[in-house]
């Protein structure tokens, strides 16, 4: 199965200079767990900022998170797969970076999102289509 | 037990073989939506309505064999039951490619009712693939699963659709209405194969 078959195509995007607040408050709202982040300075780069991030590199560690900008946790580069390759292929991903959701390119683009919890659902749609 | 009830009369043999035609026949409506919306022709939509009268045939089809006495009494309700629920689901169909006649998708919306529409395509496949392991006695939890799997992407698919709906301006109450209808109509057809493949997993418990 290619990953655009079972990709989420919704994606939460925030900008670097935004508060890590800015950040807890989008997540809440938007119940998610990790957030795409921009940096107006380079448009080539893109980062990723997860729930994970903000509780042990802000919450655990006493800083104040409207006081701490987002670009000063987030983890660049942002880890991409193309589009067109094998949902296998994310998982091998996942398992050599040790995340939980990786973020899916066209080109420069980034168009979707899969998560650990689409690599389950399309493994067992594969093994159901034999 | 299975191939007593479902290889040795020819009636059993026969509703089993027009149920898989019925199912074929929703598949075809889907691929025929997913082509409209693709490329946004019309005569797909006319292609609809013909399957879906061809489905009523076939319907008409099943439930005169199962009154001549095909399959035992205590199986017929939820056999019954089953066609039923594909038979809405091709009105549904019908309804939808009608409503499309006269509303146009607004171009924002257009790219996520394609992923809907496709969703559904793969879910009704994947009914069809619960189906074949039914009629050969196989367990089919995994499949009936994989059903309900589609069904929640495409209700998480719709919830985002849904708050993006609101926003979008109508030119009148009829446009509004119409468009409203037809993206519930969109997510209902997803609830409707749910059901399918429970009725199916409650055939396979009755004969187990």
């Amino acid at each position: 199965m290619k990953v655009w078959e079972f990709m989420t195509r919704k994606i939460e995007w925030i900008d670097a200079d935004s508060s890590v607040y800015e950040a807890i408050e989008r997540m809440v709202n938007k119940r998610i767990r990790s957030l795409a982040v921009c940096y107006s300075d380079s448009k080539k780069q893109k980062g990723v900022i997860t729930a994970r991030d903000v509780v042990f590199r802000v919450l655990g560690e006493g800083k104040d998170p409207m006081r701490t900008k987002i670009r000063e946790i987030a983890k660049v580069p942002m880890i991409c797969i193309p589009k067109d390759k094998d949902m296998k292929d994310v998982l091998d991903i996942m398992r050599e970076a040790n995340v939980a959701r990786v973020f899916v390119c066209d080109g420069d683009d980034i168009v979707g999102v899969v998560a650990l919890m689409d690599v389950m659902y399309a493994s067992l749609i594969e093994r159901v289509r034999g | 037990m299975f191939k007593r009830f479902f290889y040795s009369e020819k009636n059993e043999q026969l509703v089993l073989k027009e149920m898989r035609t019925h199912l074929e026949l929703l598949e075809q409506a889907c691929r025929c939506f997913v082509d409209f919306l693709k490329g946004g022709d019309k005569r797909f939509l006319e292609e609809i309505v013909e399957i879906e009268r061809e489905g009523d045939i076939v319907r008409r089809n099943i439930l005169s064999t199962l009154y001549k006495g095909a399959f035992l009494p205590y199986l017929r309700p939820n056999i019954y039951r089953f066609v039923e629920i594909i038979d809405e689901t091709l009105d549904l169909l019908k309804d939808k490619a009608r409503l499309c006649e006269f509303i146009s998708i607004p171009p924002i919306l257009l790219d996520d009712t394609l992923q809907i529409a496709v969703l559904n395509t793969e879910m009704v496949r994947m009914l069809i693939i619960a189906f074949d392991t039914f009629v050969a006695g196989d367990d089919l939890r995994e499949r009936v699963l994989a059903v309900r799997i589609y069904e929640k992407r495409i209700d998480d698919l719709y919830h985002d659709l849904f708050l993006r709906i609101t926003k979008v301006s109508v030119e009148d109450f009829w446009q509004g209405r119409g468009l409203g209808d037809f993206f519930s109509l969109l997510v209902k057809l997803s609830d409707l194969v749910e059901d399918a493949g429970d009725v199916l997993s409650l055939l396979h418990l009755s004969l187990s």
